[in-house]
């Protein structure tokens, strides 16, 4: 029974984190837009005159989406139409399950594998549900019965299709040289040191596929360059018809997409929750100091934030009062707790549960760090690179990433069964 | 780890199991939250399909050209190429040599089919 509420409570807290991701990428994406195009961005919204820097508007955004009028157009398919949202949301939430966010917890005899589902398949799991997206996609173009969303469809439809080989083949390539596609075995084996001094990552053996990975994993979420099935700017998208909520969750499932998507890139190519040259048995044996340092970053970062609230106008009347108040006082409780921890790490002696615990935490926090870096670059690409023409991202998908993938792989294989013969 | 008692079934997929279930009732929440709480108004207009403006014409259920069924095709042969790929990758260590040699005849034929649909001009758009 215990193991059915923890199984459970790992699928709420994956939920609820890629939920809270959403509108924390969503203010990324904003300020970051608004700091690259040399402007001030969201900062009006607040509650209480706490602002947050914008981080309130996405709250409206909810509150106004959910209270907008749910506009259903007359003669469109009800059932396919109303699908069509729901599908890409669960699809989207779905496919994370297997992505491990930390080595598996372990103390006396009881071992916790931190991701929802630890399947021997998992990037396979990865791929096939994150794939059904384009279900979603096909079905909001058709069941809108309307021209531009069809044309939206099948424009994406194409296109997804197109950037999946490429992406799974340097998938695979990274597989191969792991000789598994279960995600804690691979992020494990990239514990391992090349040359005795480098941590063998993805992106140190398969840096094409790396590259390739990422450009496909563009395409694959419709970010910007290969944004063609939304085109929100002049092309018409698949989900013009929808309004409210349902236009909503085709937003939600895109953002939720990235962030899996980055995920799947940092287990693949970044070493996922490995911290570089500290394996989990020295992360558990060296735990004090672990937690020290863990408490220094949060003081680190608290300190921060103390300053950046310093710099704010002062004074009761000054117009971000409250936000100064605010942002102050919670980077003086980061320091306090920052340093708290610090002290407790470098005093206390930790039992083996509170130590697996410290490792896991590192570990969540090297693999949380990873995975919105990776974010971040989907932001910086949108912003900074115009978009494809159709037929140049066709060109690009069929005649360049397709070849180059498929000859990264046969030439992986080449090399290892080389080595593996070598070393006989 | 491999080779080893297979895995248990209640705990590798009772978890996937809650997840689909929560998502599918997330989305289907939301859906209904939005229904119950958008506003009607609708006027005449409001329903019809956007056409930028311009009064819509002829039957929008008709047969629509999919121009690139060719892509779909060669899209089929990649992917199922890519699905025998990910089994190969989990086992080619056990024997390195052999499962080159029967990927690249595999590869090689797909390759020849590759360079006869390019010279043919699938990949060619307009």
């Amino acid at each position: 029974m215990s193991l059915a509420v923890l199984l459970a409570a790992k699928a709420v807290v994956l939920v609820l984190l890629l939920l809270n991701l959403v509108p924390l990428l969503v203010w990324v994406e904003r300020k970051a837009s608004a700091l690259i195009q040399d402007r001030v961005g969201p900062n009006r919204a607040g509650i209480l005159g706490l602002r947050f820097a914008g981080m309130f508007h996405n709250l409206a955004d909810v509150g106004k989406m959910l209270t907008k009028e749910d506009i259903v157009p007359a003669g469109v398919d009800r059932l396919p139409f109303v699908l069509a949202p729901a599908l890409g949301l669960t699809v989207a939430l779905a496919a994370a399950a297997v992505i491990p966010v930390a080595d598996v917890w372990s103390s006396g005899g009881r071992s916790v594998p931190l991701q929802v589902a630890d399947l021997d398949v998992g990037i396979l799991w990865v791929f096939a549900v994150s794939s059904l997206g384009v279900y979603s996609i096909v079905l909001a173009g058709w069941a809108s019965r309307s021209r531009f969303p069809l044309l939206g469809a099948l424009r994406s439809a194409a296109q997804l299709v197109s950037y999946e080989v490429p992406l799974a083949l340097a998938a695979i390539s990274v597989a191969l040289c792991f000789g598994t596609l279960r995600p804690n075995e691979i992020v494990e084996a990239q514990g391992d040191l090349v040359f005795g001094a480098l941590p063998q990552w993805g992106i140190l053996l398969q840096p094409v596929a790396f590259v390739i990975f990422v450009t496909g994993a563009l395409a694959e979420t419709n970010r910007l360059p290969f944004d063609l099935p939304e085109g929100e700017s002049e092309i018409v998208g698949y989900h013009v018809e929808y309004s409210s909520m349902k236009f909503g969750m085709f937003m939600m499932a895109e953002y939720i997409h990235v962030a899996v998507a980055s995920a799947l890139a940092a287990t693949l190519f970044l070493g996922g929750w490995q911290v570089p040259w500290l394996p989990t048995e020295a992360l558990r044996t060296h735990a004090g100091p672990v937690l020290a340092g863990l408490g220094a970053i949060g003081a680190l970062g608290g300190a921060a934030a103390l300053a950046g609230a310093l710099r704010l106008p002062r004074g009761v009347t000054a117009p971000r009062s409250r936000d100064a108040l605010a942002i102050g006082g919670l980077g003086l409780a980061g320091v306090v707790a920052g340093l708290a921890a610090a002290a407790t790490g470098l005093g206390a002696d930790l039992g083996p549960g509170a130590r697996a615990t410290v490792a896991a935490a590192a570990q969540a926090l090297a693999f949380g760090a990873k995975t919105l870096l990776l974010c971040f670059g989907f932001v910086w690409v949108r912003w900074t690179l115009p978009r494809f023409r159709y037929d140049q991202l066709m060109r690009l998908g069929w005649r360049q990433l397709t070849p180059l993938a498929l000859a990264n792989l046969v030439l992986t294989a080449g090399a290892l069964a080389a080595l593996g013969e070598l070393s006989r | 780890m491999r080779g080893d008692n297979p895995p248990p079934v209640f705990e590798t997929y009772f978890g996937l199991l809650v997840l689909l279930t929560l998502s599918a009732g997330l989305a289907a929440a939301l859906l209904a939250v939005s229904a119950v709480l958008g506003p009607r108004r609708h006027e005449s207009a409001t329903l019809d399909p956007y056409e930028c403006g311009v009064p819509s014409a002829g039957d929008l259920r008709r047969r629509t050209s999919v121009r690139y069924y060719v892509t779909a095709v060669l899209f089929i042969l990649f992917d199922l190429e890519v699905a025998f790929l990910w089994a190969w990758a989990v086992v080619f260590h056990e024997s390195p040599l052999e499962n080159l040699a029967a990927m690249g005849v595999f590869i090689g034929v797909l390759g020849v089919g590759y360079a006869y649909a390019w010279a043919k001009g699938a990949f060619e758009w307009d």
